[in-house]
């Protein structure tokens, strides 16, 4: 090999070495009631206001996911939306919701923007825009969570559990969003095969995905047709595709690996 | 192969010099730094400084990984508690203490520990008496574990320091792995066998990497899936450029777990001049 | 055939065709709070029936998709809101559709059934959603009739047993969760009585 040709390779491994993949560290384990943040500032700090902070926790005891991802249109990626004050005051988007006027359990759920905002209004606006504030809320997660069965990971929450035994009931339907009624037909559940020796099968249940999601949520984006098609790995998945764009920031973290590695199980 | 100009050869090898001389610098520069020989006294390995908040307060905190690795499974701290694998990345305050997270999670001074309650972290109720237990840095004298008397009767490993696994598989160490209100119980998982990697260069012998020596400590959940990965059947591949820089298996070891240089530890055909 | 007439007459027309087995589209549910203009209202009518995509024939879908993909150039008449709304909104209506009509298609390609099961298994299937749908009230019941639920869980559990590897795989799960669920709240009422 000529000198030449060396030097290039020897940057290139060296370029290599320094690369940076998202595999190899681990990171930290977000608190509890900071698992499903979400800090979107598309537009907040150029208004004069603080990154808002949405919690995923206090929302999806609600609503399904089907409800704000598909029927209102939320991203399923921070700032992937574009919400604008303007588009929460038409009624879309946050506002939908949070409008002033529409009632959930019993209370009427706060406005969110709004065309002329005054001195006693910048109460009601760092609700939302409060990163790095101390904002009380309406809502204690430990009060909160207390009552719920108790999940490994995420926000310590087994929100399967909660929801199979009524606990929480989030709405399917939204009046004035939603398109029709929301009785999904339960697709067939499935077993996956890990490809690593040892390794549990997977045993993948539509019926708990679709009591959140519809079909709409993953099909077609997320997941394609032809099953054995969709050729993927756990390296993609902790990079957020597939089962990781839910399961790696909302949904149980891939951290739980008998929640899915479920058959055959060692007693 | 065609006769080349002089001058031209010339400016291709200043290329390629001003190029790889880049890259070595950039990639120096902007990466974790590779970690020293183990320092001398093997009380100071696995050291933690954590200095986020305390310093305008009681001062940084040194945290001891012996002290606790004797007691507890790496999984409890680093995955049911929380902790993050690098100094200052975990966000601990007196808030998420005061919570019960974090160092709170056991030092609540109600906790019981081999029948005595574990000292309350960051409590105005003990009128600061406990702050140097943690806040000790550039304090001598006032921690109250001392590393020499604690590790007299653990075996210490040929290399460096204490042989942590012989100490576990000879019961002198029974770490927990369980803590009522934080770990939650699930299914448990086969491990998988021991088995050997192939090194990239011709010339490096064979890792063999022992599932049950790790699973002991870490479960499943500390490796898996963040630090190590599947693509397909086997984890993505990687290097001991990357072992050095704190990824992959240097998550762990050079910092806490047996050092990087102790080469037979995991290639156990390495000659006998390796240490 | 007069299906099919029937909805792109209704279809054309912009209104909803009614509800019911035999009709696409469904009454215009959303009565939303901000201007029902024209475009909004066809939207309702075509993407309503998402969740009864995989029941439709490959005719049906071919034109329901056909509908989303006239529904699209019309974008611009909409407010820059709704443009953004929408487009994600249309995307995944069209989306759905689209993948069944592809799953189907492949499922005819290699003879590829769309659940078709033995009838042991779909016996136990039955009898297994029979029990398993109470764990949403499971803390309702009384006493007796968990202890009866369990019963008929462990009466089926050989049953599921018989079954061929992967519906076994997939059934024994379900109800080694849902016999656990009722098993829990038993033990918390008999601990309450007590």
């Amino acid at each position: 090999m000529n000198r030449n040709a060396f030097a290039v390779l020897a940057s290139v491994l060296i370029c290599c070495s320094s690369s940076s993949s998202q595999t190899g560290t681990k990171s930290k384990r977000p608190l509890p009631y900071e698992y499903g943040r979400v800090v979107i500032s598309n537009y907040s700090e150029n208004a004069g206001l603080a990154p808002v902070v949405f919690d995923h926790w206090i929302h999806r005891a609600k609503f399904t996911c089907r409800v704000c991802h598909v029927d209102i249109g939320f991203a399923m990626k921070a700032g992937g939306t574009g919400i604008r004050a303007v588009d929460n005051e038409r009624g879309f988007y946050c506002g939908a919701c949070h409008d002033g006027k529409r009632v959930v359990e019993g209370k009427v759920v706060f406005q969110a923007c709004s065309e002329s905002v005054e001195t006693a209004d910048a109460k009601r606006c760092v609700r939302c825009h409060s990163l790095g504030k101390e904002v009380a809320s309406d809502y204690d997660f430990f009060a909160f969570s207390k009552p719920l069965p108790k999940g490994r990971f995420g926000n310590g929450i087994d929100w399967e559990k909660a929801e199979m035994l009524g606990l929480i009931k989030p709405a399917a339907f939204l009046e004035g969003v939603s398109t029709g009624p929301n009785a999904f037909p339960v697709q067939k559940d499935f077993a996956l095969d890990p490809k690593v020796e040892g390794m549990p099968d997977i045993i993948f249940s539509h019926k708990k995905h679709t009591a959140w999601n519809g079909c709409e949520v993953c099909h077609p984006d997320i997941f394609g047709v032809k099953r054995g098609s969709t050729q993927y790995t756990m390296a993609d998945n902790s990079q957020g595709k597939y089962c990781g764009a839910c399961h790696k920031t909302v949904a149980f973290p891939l951290t739980d690996c008998q929640r899915c590695h479920s058959k055959p199980v060692q007693e | 192969m065609q006769n080349r100009p002089r001058r031209t050869e010339r400016r291709c090898r200043f290329a390629a010099f001003v190029c790889v001389a880049f890259f070595a610098t950039v990639s120096a520069a902007s990466q974790v730094d590779l970690p020293q020989p183990p320092v001398a006294d093997p009380s100071d390995y696995g050291k933690v400084i954590l200095h986020n908040h305390a310093s305008a307060g009681p001062g940084p905190v040194v945290f001891d990984h012996w002290l606790h690795r004797a007691r507890f499974t790496c999984r409890l701290c680093h995955v049911d508690i929380g902790f993050a694998m690098q100094a200052n990345a975990t966000g601990i305050s007196t808030t998420t203490i005061r919570q019960g997270f974090h160092c709170g999670a056991c030092h609540d001074g109600r906790r019981l520990f081999e029948g005595m309650p574990i000292f309350a972290a960051c409590s105005d109720d003990t009128k600061g008496k406990d702050c140097e237990r943690c806040h000790s840095l550039g304090k001598p004298g006032v921690r109250k574990s001392d590393y020499k008397t604690f590790t007299a009767h653990l075996p210490k490993d040929s290399f460096y320091g204490i042989d942590w696994i012989a100490a576990e598989k000879q019961g002198k160490v029974k770490p927990v792995d369980f803590m009522e209100g934080i770990s939650v119980k699930s299914a448990p998982m086969e491990a998988r066998k021991d088995f050997s990697i192939k090194a990239s260069l011709a010339w490096v012998h064979p890792i063999v990497f022992s599932h049950e020596n790790h699973t002991v400590w870490n479960g499943c959940e500390l490796c898996h899936p963040e630090i190590f990965p599947t693509a397909r059947k086997e984890t993505v591949e990687f290097s001991m450029f990357l072992n050095i820089r704190g990824r992959y298996c240097g998550a762990c070891h050079g910092k806490v777990a047996f050092p990087l240089n102790h080469c037979s530890a995991c290639h156990p055909q390495a000659p006998i001049w390796a240490p | 055939m007069s299906r099919l007439i029937t909805i792109v007459a209704l279809l054309g027309a912009g209104l909803p065709a009614p509800v019911g087995p035999f009709a696409l589209g469904c009454e215009a549910g959303a009565q939303s709070a901000s201007t029902q203009d024209t475009w909004q209202k066809e939207f309702d009518a075509i993407c309503c029936k998402t969740q009864d995509a995989m029941s439709f024939s490959e005719e049906e879908l071919g034109l329901l998709i056909s509908g989303c993909d006239a529904l699209q150039p019309r974008m611009d008449k909409l407010d820059e809101t709704r443009k953004k709304v929408y487009a994600g909104r249309l995307h995944s209506c069209r989306g759905v559709y689209q993948y069944a009509l592809d799953w189907k298609r492949t499922a005819n390609e290699q003879n590829l059934s769309n659940g078709q099961s033995t009838p042991a298994q779909d016996a136990g299937q039955k009898e297994l959603d029979a029990i398993c749908a109470k764990t949403q009230i499971a803390r309702t019941l009384s006493v007796e009739e968990l202890a009866s639920l369990i019963s008929r869980c462990d009466a089926l559990q050989p049953q599921i047993e018989k079954l061929d590897e992967t519906p076994k795989k997939l059934y024994e799960g379900r109800l080694r969760t849902c016999r656990n669920v009722y098993a829990s709240m038993l033990d918390a009422k008999q601990a309450e009585k007590n």
